[in-house]
């Protein structure tokens, strides 16, 4: 009862204290995607749908950052939604901006911040599917995009590279997840529970 | 906001705590970079160096794993030395490919990340702006017309990462010095505290309740 206390605190603190570098990552990721999108963009019309997502992506993060700002920080399942959201809109531009699409797209760059901040944040229970599904959405985007992507040796090297790296960055940011979980501070607040709890018995 | 990266001139990092995630790192783009270099090589030229380069690498790690096994003290000199070669490794092999047309920058990611949660804020900083001078003039040189907007976002996402760990480590740094004062403190200053982790003050609501209704989804 008393560790499933611990558990259940140390998770609330992660989100608390971390969800700053979600923040962080979802900044750049909006000065990459505009940067993206205003250069690459052939046509206004284009330039305007191209840049409607990245805003969408900016406010979300405006009252994400402002609640934290405003001690009111996003709970699990709001980090969760959001990240999830980043996901979709990267994938959305992978698969569909102009005619550098799928494995040929540049702002597939903008997975690795997404997946390794959510790795950083939520514990590795959540944030290795979370990679998984990353790497899938990814890897099944680019097969979308250009089947015929599965009959050059050359593309099928590149995106197994993509996908090492991208997992990779998931998989560290959650082994160090571990190691800083793991730190002694969790059993000084053990020992000081034990106490406390004998004490009040 | 800027708070996020500044550490407490107290406090000291962790260097085994990064050391493993470092380790790790550079385990990934030696398993990783041999599979790829083994797999329909690009050339004698290219095959040859990539191969002295990954093993060496892997022989330097095997020592750094060693010393860690060993239970020795971190040798931090050593631990950026390794930090560096791994940099100039990937910007060899990414030259060696062609510069800008390499898809191998990838490996910049999870090195950036290792150095970014393994050394303080400063040493990161150094890092990453070697790892994208190195990368940006690699590509500079051999960037064809209307990529260079790919090369700029390439860059910004590289210190994207090196950012996210920065800010992880020093989120990280501020709470386990805040746990440790916690052992003498007393419970009000325990809440006192912890307000000021994330750089803000709150002296109208305790940050302890506030974690409570973090954690119960409020």
């Amino acid at each position: 009862m008393q560790n499933s206390n611990f558990a259940k605190r140390e998770l609330a603190e992660d989100i608390f204290y971390g969800q700053v570098v979600i923040n962080w990552a979802r900044w750049f990721i909006v000065a990459a995607g505009i940067v993206l999108i205003l250069w690459t963009a052939e046509e206004e019309s284009l330039a305007v749908l191209g840049v409607i997502p990245v805003v969408a992506i900016m406010g979300i993060n405006f009252y994400l950052h402002g609640r934290l700002l405003a001690d009111r920080p996003a709970n699990t399942a709001l980090v969760a939604i959001t990240s999830f959201l980043d996901l979709a809109v990267i994938t959305t531009l992978v698969l569909v901006w102009s005619e550098q699409n799928g494995l040929a797209s540049p702002f597939f760059i903008l997975y690795y911040p997404v997946v390794l901040a959510f790795a950083f944040v939520m514990p590795p229970k959540i944030s290795i599917p979370f990679t998984v599904v990353t790497v899938a959405t990814y890897g099944a985007a680019c097969i979308l995009a250009d089947p015929e992507m599965l009959n050059s040796v050359a593309y099928v090297k590149a995106l197994v590279l993509r996908a090492i790296t991208l997992g990779a960055m998931g998989g560290l940011a959650a082994y160090y997840w571990r190691t800083e979980s793991g730190r002694p501070r969790l059993n000084v607040r053990t020992e000081n529970a034990s106490r406390d709890e004998t004490t009040v018995a | 906001m800027l708070q996020d990266l500044i550490p407490e001139h107290n406090r000291t990092v962790d260097l085994a705590q990064g050391q493993l995630v470092v380790i790790a790192a550079r385990w990934v783009l030696v398993v990783a970079g041999l599979l790829l270099a083994l797999w329909d090589p690009q050339g004698m030229g290219v095959l040859r160096v990539q191969i002295v380069l990954i093993l060496g690498l892997a022989v330097s790690n095997f020592f750094l794993q060693g010393q860690f096994l060993k239970k020795r003290p971190v040798l931090t000199n050593i631990l950026y030395g390794a930090s560096a070669a791994d940099i100039a490794v990937i910007s060899a092999i990414v030259m060696a490919q062609g510069g800008f047309e390499s898809h191998v920058y990838v490996f910049y990611f999870p090195a950036l990340l290792a150095i970014s949660v393994a050394f303080p804020p400063f040493v990161t900083l150094g890092f990453a702006a070697s790892a994208m001078g190195a990368y940006g003039l690699i590509s500079t040189a051999t960037i064809t017309a209307g990529d260079e907007v790919t090369l700029v976002a390439r860059l910004i996402m590289m210190a994207a990462v090196a950012m996210c760990g920065a800010v992880y480590q020093n989120v990280q740094q501020k709470r386990w010095g805040v746990a440790e004062e916690t052992q003498t403190a007393t419970p009000e200053a325990v809440v006192d505290s912890r307000s000021d982790i994330n750089g803000q003050s709150d002296e109208e609501t305790p940050r302890e309740s506030i974690l409570f209704q973090t954690a119960e989804g409020v």
